[in-house]
């Protein structure tokens, strides 16, 4: 049902994230040896590199790009407390046949955190240029550039204290002007006293301050949060929230019912019966929210998705060597996820090719000890569709392989 | 018994039925290739290279049903204002069938050039995926679709048999034509028998319901003159066949049939046709005995082929209802019971009319659920989706949207047939556009061309924040190119004023390295464009001033530089290079600034040098008051002097102006 590349990064040290950019088409990934490299896919479909720089002074932690109509521009985040802004410069053509590595320059570089900042992300394109963070101690701080033209410029504008630490955030990227800017910011702390996990913030222009309006007690995430992302909300009423815990959980945030003084209707919507996959680690979107991807310990990657009803299922399980789990045909000698992570192996970036995916988008990095992997939401996925049979009737999932038996054995 | 006509309605059959030689050749190949789907790691990269639907050879399948699912579209407005609409629907089916054939006769030839190598592999194997799928989208036509009344659908099926099992029927067409020609050549009789296929193909065209052919067939036995043969004719040409359209109604055929067939049984048991055993398990099968099952049985492919044959033989007027179970009982009787395959538990779906797990089932096929759509699509224009989720609320609509929006999807991923896409998601109101507002935007912006494209479908469906991000990311795009005239377009088109800002300070601080502009056919016809922001107001206001100074026309010019200035529009580090453009016209001969105008330019120079002065802010692009800059102003604070003196001169005299320029001139 897919293929699984490989791209040696060289990396020389753990990769911590992966990016791609809005088309697909170019790649980022970050890691503890402080350096930010960027792939782009030529027409044959291979990543060449085509940056390689020191970005900072200690592990980074993340990378992210911002929306193309802003030029080509990324945000990294690192343990020595800081996060900068880049932006592709232009350099001189190089001669006919040869590939020149672009220069990537630092626009801004964010120093207000006293911790480690352990996330960043871009705003929705239609707030302009935002830029949120989140740190070790526990504060979510907004930028803004002004002037879009001039990265180098940014204020802070909003300070969050959540008091907890905080180990990721994300933006609701929704369509509706209805829906106030929201951020949801997940914490890691590993002390289930200290209540939930996830808090959910909203800017009021009224009052014009973010403020926590949800902290998703009803669901009940006491365990560290790993991850978390909201779908892209293309007309629903309701937001969908992924969080990447103890297992993966898909909650909506529905409008609240008649005389119901809670801010929304937290219902939780999946949380698969058995956890096969362990802890689970980082959580993705494709780009019509249709298809959430969460990578966790057992070294798959998971993908789910909802039917005409909308119940969400898991259509498919790729493992870390590139084989589909499940499938009779993966008892061949492949390496199992814990040869992948033996520290002898190179670093290495592995991305799948989906039979459904257009763009290769799907990344794991093969060689952390703990397999992480992220899925970046540009997906668009060409099978693998489900209209809510239960697979278990029919064993493993993957279609073509079941009905091209099944429509070509009959003679 | 007139053996030309069979021939010619076999004839027929042919060129209507899949008249497909190589039928037998292409199940073959596949065969191989399905005993190493299951553990060949080559088919997965074969097939995953691009999906069934995306090979170039599909390419007209995708299009064409595109336009087929269009036109129902079309038909679906006007299904609500009532009227029988069966007609046109059946025509849709057929049309979407018609597709596919003409798609598998296009893989037949392409399988014969290439002849038996690599790529036949692939062929082969949509062969035999569009196949199957013509083999059930016939059958639903049949019961979903093409309803008739009384619900009759024995002689449907039958049909349906004969058309996907073509074997028999060539076979005796085969034998006819010879057996005719040795009948015209003077042989007394033909002798067929003597084909070693002779009684199979007598067996396999009377289990079709070719009452005709096979009597027609009888006809060529060497002893087509016994009794035996003589009185089989009888039985087969009384054999009453149900008509929809024959008058006769349901229970009137069934007490006639039934007296037939006792006729015969009564004849098979009197011993009349005892003289040839292959006659006799003939006339047994005609008469409807139980006990030949395993006779008819080995003269089957499929367990769907001996319910039709059964049926015909037992219970022609069988409604479609009752289809499940026989469709049951003949599973069991010819041993698949245990094996059921994809596609026999599809057609048993349909026989049961489970259409939910039908369509379930067919999003697993290797079309991309190219079938499941399109299917969905016309059983629901035709009203039969009827599916209920637990709370008994019909939920057919959702699942229709479901499975366009999927598909369409789908398509838009692909980098040549997101078009495609766009037609299907223009028809899942109101999920649809918005999926293709994000869709739209981040298909790749590989050329200029694509992005008018993507322009142009966003425009169609009002989808302007798409048109706007793809100008602007296409302007970013030209700006990393260093093509600034490129970009301008692009940034106009996006009207964003930020860009356009940009880039206007851009191409003056082309102007003040180089002294002259780029682009400039783009900004010399600006027109009303250059409303979209400040600077480029400034910018386009100033190329025109300098065409006007060109063109020798100093006057306009002077007084457009004058307004230029005044208007607070030009940045504040092109102020001086404005001013220092004022010297040649303050030193013309002639005189163009007013003594006004020379006051206006001289508060500018003031209100400049007054800002340049306690410049100490090291970010701030104007230079500090230096020596080339001191000078510079010196310079113009002459010029304007001189030309107010001149200007106070001639506005005192009583001298016109028109005279001052003659006395000038001359």
């Amino acid at each position: 049902m897919f293929e699984a590349h490989s791209i040696n990064a060289e990396h020389k040290d753990l990769i911590h994230d992966v990016a791609y950019d809005y088309y697909g088409q170019r790649m980022a990934t970050c890691s503890s040896d402080q350096s930010v490299k960027v792939w782009d896919q030529d027409d044959q479909k291979n990543w060449n590199l085509s940056a390689n720089w020191k970005a900072h002074s200690g592990s980074v932690w993340k990378v992210t790009w911002a929306h193309p109509e802003f030029g080509q521009v990324l945000a990294t985040c690192s343990f020595d407390r800081t996060a900068a802004i880049w932006e592709e410069i232009i350099g001189e053509t190089p001669p006919q046949g040869e590939r020149s590595l672009k220069t990537w320059i630092r626009r801004t570089n964010l120093v207000d955190s006293r911790t480690s900042v352990t996330d960043v992300k871009f705003g929705p394109k239609s707030l302009g240029l935002q830029l949120a963070t989140c740190s070790t101690d526990g504060v979510v701080r907004i930028y803004e550039a002004p002037d879009v033209m001039n990265l180098s410029q940014w204020t802070l504008q909003y300070e969050i204290n959540c008091k907890l630490p905080c180990s990721c955030l994300t933006w609701n990227h929704s369509f509706s002007r209805l829906h106030p800017p929201m951020i949801a910011v997940g914490s890691d702390d590993p002390s289930p006293s200290n209540g939930s996990k996830v808090a959910i913030y909203e800017y009021s222009e009224n009052s014009r301050r973010w403020a926590k309006t949800e902290s998703l007690a009803s669901i009940g995430v006491t365990e560290p949060v790993h991850d978390i992302a909201f779908a892209p909300n293309l007309g629903r009423s309701y937001h969908l929230l992924a969080i990447a815990t103890k297992d993966v959980r898909i909650v909506t945030l529905g409008p609240p019912t008649e005389g119901s003084s809670q801010r929304f209707d937290v219902q939780l919507t999946a949380q698969p019966e058995d956890n096969l996959s362990g802890t689970v680690w980082r959580v993705s979107w494709n780009i019509l929210g249709t298809i959430l991807a969460s990578s966790g310990d057992d070294g798959c990657v998971r993908l789910w998705k909802a039917n005409y009803m909308n119940s969400w299922k898991c259509i498919s399980i790729l493992r870390g060597d590139g084989t589909q789990a499940k499938s009779d045909t993966s008892v061949t000698n492949m390496p199992t996820m814990g040869q992948i992570a033996a520290p002898n192996q190179s670093s290495t970036t592995r991305y799948y090719k989906l039979g459904s995916i257009t763009n290769p988008n799907q990344v794991q990095k093969g060689l952390a000890p703990i397999p992480i992997s992220k899925w970046q939401p540009i997906g668009r996925f060409q099978r693998m569709t489900w209209i809510g049979s239960d697979f278990t009737s029919y064993g493993s999932p993957p279609p073509l392989e079941k009905s091209a038996k099944a429509l070509c054995g009959k003679t | 018994m007139d053996v030309a006509l069979a021939v010619k309605g076999l004839q027929s059959v042919k060129i209507k039925g899949s008249s497909n030689p190589q039928l037998t050749v292409s199940s073959d190949t596949p065969d191989e290739l399905c005993k190493s789907l299951g553990i060949s790691a080559k088919w997965v990269s074969n097939a995953f290279k691009d999906s069934i639907l995306f090979d170039p050879c599909m390419r007209k399948l995708v299009n064409e049903s595109c336009g087929t699912f269009l036109s129902g579209q079309k038909l679906s407005q006007n299904l609500d204002s009532g009227g029988d609409h069966g007609p046109e629907l059946l025509k849709l089916s057929r049309r979407y069938r018609s597709i596919i054939r003409v798609c598998l006769n296009d893989l037949y030839e392409l399988i014969d050039k290439t002849g038996q190598n690599g790529v036949n592999q692939n062929c082969c194997y949509y062969v035999n995926v569009l196949d199957k799928i013509e083999l059930i989208w016939h059958l639903c036509e049949i019961l979903y679709v093409d309803v008739v009344p009384g619900d009759i659908v024995l002689p449907q099926l039958l049909e349906w048999i004969r058309f996907h099992f073509p074997q028999a029927e060539r076979k005796a067409a085969n034998l006819l034509e010879t057996g005719a020609e040795r009948v015209e050549a003077g042989f007394e009789t033909a002798g067929s028998e003597k084909d070693p296929e002779y009684w199979k193909t007598v067996v396999g065209v009377l289990i079709q319901g070719r009452i005709d052919a096979t009597r027609a067939l009888l006809f060529l036995h060497s002893d087509a003159r016994a009794t035996a043969f003589q009185q089989a004719d009888i039985c087969l040409r009384t054999m009453p066949l149900y008509h929809i359209y024959g008058g006769t109604s349901p229970t009137v055929f069934n007490a006639q049939w039934i007296r037939w067939q006792a006729d015969v049984r009564s004849k098979v048991e009197d011993g009349v046709f005892a003289s040839n055993a292959d006659l006799e398990l003939v006339m047994k099968i005609v008469s409807g005995d139980v006990t030949v099952v395993d006779a008819i049985r080995s003269h089957c492919q499929e367990w769907y082929q001996l319910m039709t044959a059964t049926l015909f033989f037992t219970e022609p007027t069988v409604k479609s209802f009752d289809l499940s179970y026989h469709a049951d009982h003949a599973m069991r009787a010819f041993g698949r019971s245990n094996d059921i395959q994809d596609l026999d538990k599809l057609i048993l779906l349909l026989l049961e009319a489970n259409l939910l797990e039908v369509i379930q089932e067919l999003q697993k096929t290797a079309d991309n659920g190219w079938f499941a759509v399109h299917l969905t699509n016309l059983l629901y224009l035709c009203g039969r989706l009827n599916i209920f989720d637990s709370n008994k609320v019909d939920v057919a609509h959702q699942l229709h949207e479901h499975v366009l929006l999927d598909y369409g999807t789908m398509l838009m991923a692909h980098h040549s047939l997101w078009q495609v896409g766009v037609s299907y998601l223009d028809h899942c109101p109101p999920q649809g556009l918005e999926r293709m507002e994000v869709l739209l935007s981040a298909t790749p912006l590989i050329s200029e061309t694509r992005a008018l494209k993507i322009m142009q479908i966003a425009h169609e469906r009002r989808l302007g924040s798409v048109v706007t991000t793809v100008c602007k990311v296409m302007a970013f795009k030209s700006l990393h190119q260093e093509r600034l005239g490129n970009a301008l377009a692009w940034a106009l088109r996006s009207m964003d004023a930020n860009l356009t800002n940009h880039l206007a300070d851009r191409f003056l601080e082309g102007f003040s390295d180089k002294g002259e502009f780029e682009a400039t056919d783009l900004l010399n016809n600006l027109g009303s464009c250059m409303l979209a922001s400040d600077r480029l107001t400034f910018l386009g206001k100033y190329c025109e001033f300098h065409k006007l100074y060109k063109d020798g026309n100093l006057k306009t010019a002077g007084t457009l530089l004058v307004s230029l200035l005044s208007s607070h529009l030009p940045p504040k580090n092109f102020q001086l290079i404005l001013l220092m453009q004022t010297v040649p016209l303050l030193e013309a001969r002639d005189l163009i600034f007013s003594a006004n105008e020379t006051h206006i330019l001289l508060s500018c120079l003031e209100a400049l040098e007054a800002e340049l002065l306690p410049q100490v802010d090291p970010h701030s692009v104007s230079r500090p008051l230096d020596a080339p800059t001191k000078e510079k102003i010196q310079v113009i604070r002459l010029s304007l002097a001189r030309n107010l003196s001149r200007a106070i001169i001639i506005e005192g005299s009583d001298i016109p102006n028109t005279n001052t320029r003659m006395v000038n001139v001359s």
